[in-house]
C-alpha cells in the first residue's frame, strides 16, 4: 500500500455516516501506521469528495494504477484535497421518474423555451454540477410536440409526484 | 447491415455518404473502468479542466456529425482514427425497461402515453419496444443516422429515428465511451 495507490472500500461501517458505502473506489494521499488517508469521489455527484481516514484493514488495493500525470496532478492540488476532510456527501434529492416542476424564471433555461412551472420528469438522477437531467417534453392541447430533456439545477425543481 | 454500409451509404436524397469515424480523446481521461472514469473526470475538474470536454473522451462520432473541435480556447481534446470495424464491435445502445414500464405508459407522461397507444402499443409491449428501440438505434447510429443535440458536462446527446408501423419520429440518447448510446427519452417528436 502506498501513496496514490487505488484502493477500494470493503468495510463501511465506520464510514456510512459521511456516505461512502462498500466498493467505492478512492485514492490513497497519505499513509499512517494503521489508517491511510483516501480521497472518495462521490459516484453520484461528480463534484464531491471527502477525504478521510480510513484503518487499511476496511480497503484493498485495485489493480489499476494510476497515471503517472494524474498523480503529478494531484500532488499539485493536494491542499484543495486536504481541505474537504471529513465532508459529507449529500444525499440523493431526486429519483428516476420524479415528477418535478421548474421553480424558477431564469434566461438559462428561458433560452431553450423553459419557463417557471414547467414540468417534467427526472431521466438521469446523478447530480453533475448540480443539475439532474429532466425531460421536459410533451404534447401541447393541438398534439404538436414541444421540449426536450435538460440540465436542471437541483435547487430549482420541486417534487410533485413520485 | 454489411461492413460497406456503415462506410458508404446513400441516403434518403440519393447522395453518397461517406462515414469516417473518429474516437474523442482527452488528456487523462480513460475509458474503462467506469469508476475509474468517473474519478479522472473528477480529479480532471479540480485541477481546472472543462467537464464537458471529458465527458465526451472515449466517444465514437462520424466526423461531418460531431462537436465542433476545439470547443473552447485552449481545449485539450482531439480526435483520433478509428475504424468502423471497432465501432460496430464495440457499438451497444441500451433502454432502460422502466423508460416503457415506469415513464412513457405512465397515465401523466405530457401526453407520451397516447403517442404509444396511437401507435398501437401499450404497457404489455414494453419489451418489444425497449428492444426494438435498441435495435433500431444502434443501426442508425452505425449508419451515421443521427443528430447532436444539447452537449453539457453530462455528455452528448443524440436524436435518433425510429420507426414504428410507418411513423417516423425520434427518441433521445446520450452518448457513452466506446459507442455506447443510452436512451434517455423514447419519445422526442414526429419526423416530418
Amino acid at each position: 500500500m502506498k501513496k496514490f495507490d487505488l484502493a477500494c472500500l470493503n468495510n463501511d461501517a465506520s464510514y456510512k455516516k459521511f456516505g461512502v458505502v462498500k466498493n467505492m473506489h478512492g485514492i490513497i494521499i497519505e499513509l499512517g501506521q494503521n489508517y491511510a488517508a483516501t480521497v472518495f469521489f462521490n459516484p453520484r455527484n461528480a463534484s464531491e469528495f471527502t477525504l478521510l481516514n480510513v484503518n487499511k484493514n476496511d480497503i484493498s488495493l485495485d489493480k489499476e494504477i494510476l497515471p503517472e500525470n494524474v498523480k503529478i496532478e494531484l500532488e499539485n492540488n493536494i491542499e484543495k484535497i486536504k481541505s474537504k476532510e471529513n465532508c459529507i456527501f449529500s444525499p440523493p434529492k431526486f429519483k428516476v421518474y420524479d415528477k418535478v416542476e421548474l421553480l424558477v424564471e431564469d434566461e438559462k433555461y428561458t433560452k431553450f423555451g423553459l419557463h417557471k412551472g414547467a414540468i417534467g420528469f427526472v431521466i438521469d438522477d446523478d447530480i453533475i454540477n448540480n443539475c439532474v437531467e429532466v425531460d421536459f417534453s410533451g404534447l401541447d392541447e393541438n398534439s404538436e410536440h414541444f421540449g426536450e430533456t435538460f440540465s436542471i439545477s437541483i435547487d430549482d425543481l420541486r417534487i410533485i409526484a413520485r | 447491415m454489411s461492413i460497406f454500409d456503415g462506410i458508404i451509404r446513400i441516403d434518403d436524397e440519393g447522395n453518397i455518404i461517406y462515414n469516417k469515424w473518429i474516437e474523442w480523446e482527452h488528456y487523462l481521461i480513460v475509458n474503462k473502468p467506469d469508476w475509474l472514469r468517473q474519478i479522472l473526470r473528477a480529479i480532471a475538474a479540480l485541477v481546472g479542466h472543462c467537464m464537458t470536454c471529458t465527458v465526451l473522451d472515449g466517444c465514437y462520432f462520424v466526423e461531418r456529425i460531431m462537436p465542433t473541435l476545439p470547443l473552447h480556447t485552449n481545449c485539450d481534446c482531439r480526435k483520433l482514427d478509428q475504424c468502423f470495424i471497432n465501432v460496430k464491435s464495440n457499438a451497444k445502445a441500451e433502454c432502460d425497461l422502466r423508460k416503457f414500464t415506469d415513464y412513457v405508459f405512465k397515465d401523466d407522461s405530457n401526453g407520451k402515453k397516447q403517442i404509444f397507444l396511437d401507435l398501437g402499443y401499450d404497457a404489455n409491449d414494453s419489451i418489444f419496444l425497449q428492444k426494438e428501440f435498441c435495435k433500431q438505434a444502434l443501426n442508425n447510429y452505425l449508419l451515421g443516422n443521427y443528430r447532436l443535440k444539447t452537449l453539457d458536462e453530462r455528455g452528448q446527446r443524440l436524436a435518433i429515428p425510429i420507426i414504428l408501423n410507418e411513423r417516423s419520429f425520434y427518441s433521445g440518447w446520450m452518448m457513452y465511451p466506446e459507442g455506447l448510446i443510452k436512451n434517455t427519452t423514447p419519445f422526442g417528436g414526429w419526423i416530418k
